[in-house]
């Protein structure tokens, strides 16, 4: 094998394998970082994008929720009530799955982007879209 | 026995003791059960043993109202009927169906469920289903692999279909029809009107032609009309010289209050955990469960009945409207063959799905959700007679398909509970298409499709101003003119029409047996 033929391939092989780690690499996923920010069941069918959008859509219809202050507040109610830290990720995204189970139970739940999601992951995806 | 009424002498006199119009399912069904008795049926089809076009034609007419496929193509015009293109979905109208309900204008039959049970199971053999059991844990006993999706059992319930193979009536049927001696089958005799004695109490005769020229008379001591949904409603309206409205006519209700089964591809669900939902899938060769809403939650909602079906999301179906636009029915059926490009992709999707456990197992993150709802009682939907006439010289119909603010409020209300339960139980979310995001509009989309239901056109009261027939399907005010089929339903249930339409047929033929023995008189 001639020397330039030789680099040329080793610099391809390089390059694929690196574009298949980068995305097959296991990474902590968002939600498990930042369980506030991420409707946990809603991350999985959408992309950021679309869970941001629906996050803008949410604060045009309800205006005096357009705040990090006044969504971080609401979200986090059930958390301070139950002294849960914002750091504990696994025991805030619990209990955010139970509140979101609680809202369909008791009819909190809205359609935006045509996803029919409860006001817990609609204030979620609005407070991301403000992040 | 049977006969070409295109080889008879002109203007034969036929007579027997009872005359069927029409063997579809309906007909050929009360036929089979008159088999070996002691009376002579007359059993009339329009067209032969096979489609043909200039037959067919028969069956044009228009559309107007919300969009509809091409009538001539949606009822086939030959011996056997529509069963010639039936899917062969059956299941039992849910007890809602035949109550009355405040919130539906005339809901309510005169008959109930438990009226229809032996009858349905009797069904069954005609239709070549093995087994009489619609109860889910019979199923799931069998196979536990037929796992209910875990929704509130308050709200949701999971519906049992059974299939036929489908039986198709005019190729199962035909020699035991042709053979039997008491049945006299006459092929090419398309009813074209019915003559009444002077009160208009009483049925004489019915007028047959063919396109060989030919004109008989059919004179039978009972009569029944089983020509299908639009087309029992067109020939009442044709019949039209000695009432002026058209026979059975007199309040005004044949032909309105047309139902269909209005079907909406609009929502996807997103499972959490991938999921089989092999008591769902449509490729149960035997079983099928849909989801349903409970009834005491249809009260609550005051929503009409509708069902919930699931196909993987990467196998979708198009809405029927958008496909089935050809009024030559077997255009419609056709398989178009794939360009080149797009079979190869398949091939290649095909061998990387190989090596896919997801694949392998019939695992599924996402399914396409369509509803299947019935269609409130309207009068405004309705069949009328064009001033176009066929060949024959008959008025051809003229369908105006159209809703109330019922139907959209139900269809959105379903798919609500459905989303919201969805989301209760964690299984997953519903995402509705676009066509149903804007919840201020009252209309129905334009893409939704009805089911090949032509329903309530000759509708089913025991007050002959609310129905054209009464409970045993005798129209109201003429004392020997019977209705077959589906165009007696008082409304549409949730489930498609023709199990519940053979077992009101042979619900009619024990009827008619127990008339005609009290009366004990027999031409044969």
């Amino acid at each position: 094998m001639k020397r330039r033929t030789f680099i040329l391939s080793t610099a391809v092989v390089g390059v694929a394998a690196g574009v298949t780690l980068y995305f097959k690499w296991p990474r902590e996923p968002k939600w498990e970082k930042l369980p506030l920010l991420y409707p946990y069941i809603l991350s999985g069918f959408c992309d950021e994008g679309t869970v941001r959008n629906i996050g803008i859509t949410f604060r045009n219809l309800f205006p005096a929720e357009n705040s990090k202050e006044k969504l971080m507040d609401l979200l986090s109610r059930d958390l301070k009530s139950k002294q849960i830290s914002l750091s504990d990720h696994s025991a805030v995204a619990n209990q955010l799955e139970m509140n979101v189970e609680k809202d369909f139970k008791e009819g909190k739940f809205l359609t935006i982007k045509g996803w029919m999601i409860s006001d817990t992951e609609a204030r979620q995806s609005a407070l991301l879209s403000l992040s | 026995m049977y006969v070409d009424a295109r080889t008879l002498e002109n203007e034969t006199l036929i007579e027997g003791d009872i005359c069927i119009i029409g063997a579809g399912a309906a007909g050929i069904s009360i036929a089979l059960e008159y088999m070996n008795s002691p009376y002579k049926v007359i059993l009339l089809e329009g067209g032969g043993f096979e489609y043909e076009e200039r037959i067919q034609e028969l069956y044009e007419g228009k559309t107007t109202g919300q969009p509809y496929y091409p009538i001539k193509s949606s009822e086939l015009h030959y011996f056997g009927g529509t069963t010639g293109h039936w899917g062969g979905m059956c299941a039992l109208f849910d007890p809602i169906a035949f109550q009355k309900r405040d919130w539906i204008d005339k809901s309510g039959w005169p008959i109930t469920q438990e009226t229809l049970l032996p009858y349905y199971k009797r069904a069954h053999v005609y239709l070549e289903i093995e087994v009489y059991e619609y109860d889910l844990d019979y199923w799931q006993k069998k196979d536990p692999a037929l796992i209910s999706i875990p929704f509130d059992k308050e709200w949701i319930w999971t519906k049992l279909w059974q299939f036929s193979k489908p039986t198709r009536f005019g190729t199962r049927y035909k020699d035991t029809i042709v053979n039997a001696k008491n049945i006299h089958l006459y092929t090419y005799a398309n009813m074209v009107d019915i003559t009444t004695n002077e009160n208009i109490s009483e049925v004489k005769t019915v007028t047959v032609k063919n396109y060989a020229g030919k004109t008989h008379r059919v004179a039978a001591k009972y009569f029944v009309l089983a020509c299908a949904g639009i087309q029992n409603a067109r020939m009442l309206l044709a019949a039209n010289k000695q009432a002026s409205k058209g026979l059975g006519n007199d309040n005004d209700l044949v032909g309105r209050y047309f139902m269909e089964h209005l079907e909406l591809k609009s929502a996807e669900l997103w499972v959490t955990q991938k999921s089989e939902l092999k008591l769902y899938m449509n490729e149960n060769p035997r079983v099928h469960g849909e989801l349903a809403v409970m009834p005491k939650k249809q009260e609550e909602y005051q929503i009409l009945n509708g069902i919930i079906s699931f196909t993987a999301l990467e196998n979708k179906t198009p809405n029927y409207i958008k496909t089935w636009t050809n009024s030559d029915p077997r255009e419609n059926l056709k398989d178009h063959p794939q360009p080149a490009y797009k079979a190869l992709y398949h091939q290649v999707k095909d061998y990387f799905n190989s090596f896919n456990s997801d694949v392998k197992n019939n695992l599924h993150q996402a399914f396409q959700v369509t509803l299947r709802m019935e269609q409130a009682p309207n009068p405004l939907s309705r069949v009328t007679l064009s001033e176009e006439k066929d060949e024959l010289g008959v008025p051809r119909a003229s369908l105006n398909w159209v809703f109330t603010s019922l139907e959209k409020r139900s269809i959105r209300k379903i798919y609500e509970i459905i989303g919201q339960q969805a989301g209760a139980t964690s299984f997953g979310r519903l995402k509705l298409l676009e066509e149903l995001w804007d919840e201020k509009d009252e209309n129905v989309p334009s893409t939704t499709s009805g089911g090949w239901h032509h329903m309530g056109t000759t509708r089913m009261s025991d007050d002959p101003k609310n129905g054209v027939v009464n409970a045993d399907c005798k129209v109201h005010g003429i004392h020997n003119l019977f209705i077959a089929g589906s165009s007696c339903f008082a409304t549409g249930g949730g489930a498609n029409p023709t199990f519940t339409l053979v077992a009101l047929s042979i619900r009619l033929a024990d009827h008619l047996k127990e008339i005609i023995s009290k009366h004990n008189t027999s031409s044969k």
